[in-house]
């Protein structure tokens, strides 16, 4: 149990800085997950701290201790690969005490540990089993298993889920969570997958291009994203994003037409070349006239809602409805927005206005 | 996948069989030579097959001169390749065996060096490596010899060890590195954090999982060992610090030429790189690292 933090972080590799100084502070007992595009330093940061890359810059500490220079071996931190990484040459047994054993910890406890992890996981019946014998779910709950026993400080998670299949991923999604939630370890997650960093989190850390984008809870994030690059990376389907500028108290498409801004955007000044963005669900679709005016393209039914695309003002939105719809290609549907719901992000810089 | 035609399939067995024999051949003389008298081989030397069989040749070598049995009675002069030949075969297994076990334990740990330390200069380690093995050893042997008296080396056991490790480390170096380079990283990555050391998640993690990798350069090593002629002739002059493959030279003279004796020695010689192969060969062929990473 322990809090985190990292100050001014720094990485170059040669000549080259991957990570541009990030300053990350996690709590005692939270789960944080690191998301971002690849080759935006996620698992650098995350490596940085297991102490398998080196620091260039800035300090890693624990419990306000710096621990740049100390060994992984030292650091009391189990990390969770997405290879898994198991030892292929011993059983399941030997895998989750393997540390343990380093440790120097009597073989009984070992034995009482193990059995304790493998109980929680339902591994008891494989513990004789080598890393070949298992299926996918099974190795990645060794994986799991092998961090388990050690009760660490701290624990890391290298996308630990992206080799397992899609059904798999929602099931063990669901199990780190409520592991998580028994254990109360700091954990800190990697992935590239917003839907598993939204469901899983306390707090989330957008990551692009080495720099933090945004850092909040995963609501804070949807609700209020920083800039147009959290916007977008947030929430499936994406954020429409429609280009235009501030007119007279509307927003004005490059075709001409007009949405409704809300009262917050009330003071800008005309002008302003801005993106509107809105996310589907907050569009509805309406009787008479509605606030604009949407050709539909596209009908995916999904069962439990629909995925409408189409355009309005010649720019590509897509809607969903949480009913079922019989819509036909290139019909035109006037369809409302939720006011409050729209954000505005400068055209240049991509801020939020 | 479409089968092979009948036309085609005895077309390879029969080039199978080719290559095979080509290889096994020049072991039927030999075989035939050691169980026969040098008297019966120069009644009829174009004879096919030995007008009596004998395992005298056998027992003298094993004897080291001692039990001459009924062909070679009445020889009084053997030379000393005979009788020395017990301690040649313990000095030849000593040899190759140190040479194998050091030759292996200093290749892995500079192969480890060079994959997995972000170390500017062992590219250059590599190449010098290579490098040094584009030097014919014949022009090393003067220097050697030089080198060698001044270490006091000369007739030693040791001495000969330590140039055929010189001589192999690069072998041992270029097969096991492309090796470790594909060895996943994260299974050290993984060690490193339950608590080892980097060396210590090289010898618990690495090792045992290079087995198949370390036999099948292991084997290559100690038969290229076994078989080193150049470098026990410069260093060994004396008989006790021989190997097999001197004495075997000795048994060519100008006085004499003892071919059924020679023939017994090679057979004998023989043994222990066969044994070896047939011992290996599950680790030769088997892939330990299955199930380590997704697969």
């Amino acid at each position: 149990m322990a809090n985190v933090s990292v100050r001014n972080l720094k990485k170059n590799y040669g000549t080259v800085e991957v990570i541009h100084g990030i300053d990350v502070d996690i709590r005692n007992g939270e789960f944080v997950a690191l998301v971002g595009p690849s080759g935006c330093g996620k698992s650098t940061l995350l490596r940085m701290i297991a102490g398998l890359e080196d620091v260039s810059g800035g300090t890693v500490s624990i419990d306000e201790e710096v621990i740049n220079d100390i060994a992984p071996r030292d650091r009391d931190i189990a990390m969770v690969f997405q290879s898994y990484a198991l030892y292929p040459h011993m059983t399941v047994a030997e895998n989750m005490g393997f540390a343990l054993k380093l440790a120097k910890v009597p073989v009984t406890e070992i034995d009482a540990r193990i059995r304790e992890a493998a109980a929680t996981l339902n591994l008891t019946d494989y513990l004789e089993r080598f890393p070949r014998e298992l299926s996918g779910g099974q190795r990645q709950r060794v994986a799991m298993g092998r961090a388990i026993v050690r009760s660490p400080k701290v624990f890391l998670f290298d996308e630990p889920l992206s080799n397992l299949d899609a059904k798999l991923r929602v099931r063990m999604r669901t199990e780190i969570k409520s592991l998580h939630q028994r254990l109360g370890a700091t954990s800190v997650y990697v992935t590239h997958d917003q839907i598993e960093a939204m469901t899983m989190a306390d707090r989330i850390v957008v990551m692009r291009g080495g720099h933090i984008e945004q850092i909040g809870a995963p609501l804070e994030l949807y609700d209020a994203p920083a800039n147009e690059f959290v916007a977008t990376f947030i929430g499936s389907p994406s954020i429409n994003l429609l280009e235009g500028k501030v007119q007279g108290g509307r927003f004005v498409l490059t075709d001409g037409s007009t949405l409704p801004l809300p009262e917050a955007a009330a003071g800008l000044e005309d002008g302003r070349a801005a993106k509107y963005g809105i996310r589907p669900e907050h569009f509805s679709i309406t009787e008479g006239e509605g606030m604009a005016i949407m050709t539909v393209d596209v009908v995916e039914p999904t069962g439990n809602e629909t995925i409408l695309s189409g355009t309005i003002g010649g720019q590509e939105v897509q809607i969903t409805q949480q009913r079922r719809l019989a819509l036909t290609p290139g019909q035109q549907i006037p369809v409302s927005l939720r006011l409050e719901a729209i954000h505005l992000f400068d055209a240049l810089t991509g801020q939020r206005i | 996948m479409k089968r092979m035609s009948l036309r085609y399939r005895l077309f390879m067995y029969a080039s199978n069989l080719l290559v095979i024999s080509f290889l096994i051949l020049p072991l039927v003389p030999v075989v035939l030579g050691a169980l026969q008298s040098e008297r019966t081989l120069h009644e009829d030397v174009w004879a096919l097959l030995p007008a009596e069989y004998t395992l005298d040749n056998f027992r003298l070598i094993l004897s080291g001169g001692e039990n001459k049995g009924t062909a070679f009675q009445g020889i009084d002069y053997l030379p000393n390749s005979v009788t020395w030949f017990r301690n040649a075969f313990l000095n030849s297994v000593i040899v190759a065996g140190s040479v194998t076990v050091l030759t292996l334990l200093l290749a892995t740990l500079t192969a480890l060096t060079v994959t997995r330390l972000k170390l500017s200069w062992t590219g250059y380690l590599m190449n010098a490596t290579v490098i040094s093995r584009m030097v014919p050893l014949i022009v090393l042997m003067l220097p050697l010899f030089v080198v060698m008296r001044n270490l006091g080396l000369l007739n030693t056991i040791p001495g000969i060890i330590m140039t055929e490790v010189g001589l192999l480390l690069p072998y041992a170096i270029i097969i096991l590195v492309p090796y470790f380079q594909a060895f996943p990283k994260e299974l050290e990555e993984s060690a490193r954090l339950d608590g080892c050391t980097r060396f210590g998640s090289y010898v618990r993690i690495v090792v045992p999982l290079s087995t198949p990798a370390l036999a099948a350069c292991g084997v290559i090593i100690f038969i290229i060992s076994w078989h080193e002629l150049l470098i026990p002739l410069i260093i060994a002059s004396k008989p006790e610090f021989m190997t097999l493959p001197v004495i075997l030279a000795g048994l060519v003279s100008d006085q004499f030429v003892f071919f059924t004796v020679m023939m017994a020695i090679c057979l004998i010689g023989l043994a222990p790189t066969l044994l070896l192969v047939l011992l290996l060969q599950k680790y030769l062929v088997k892939g330990l690292t299955a199930g380590a990473v997704k697969g």
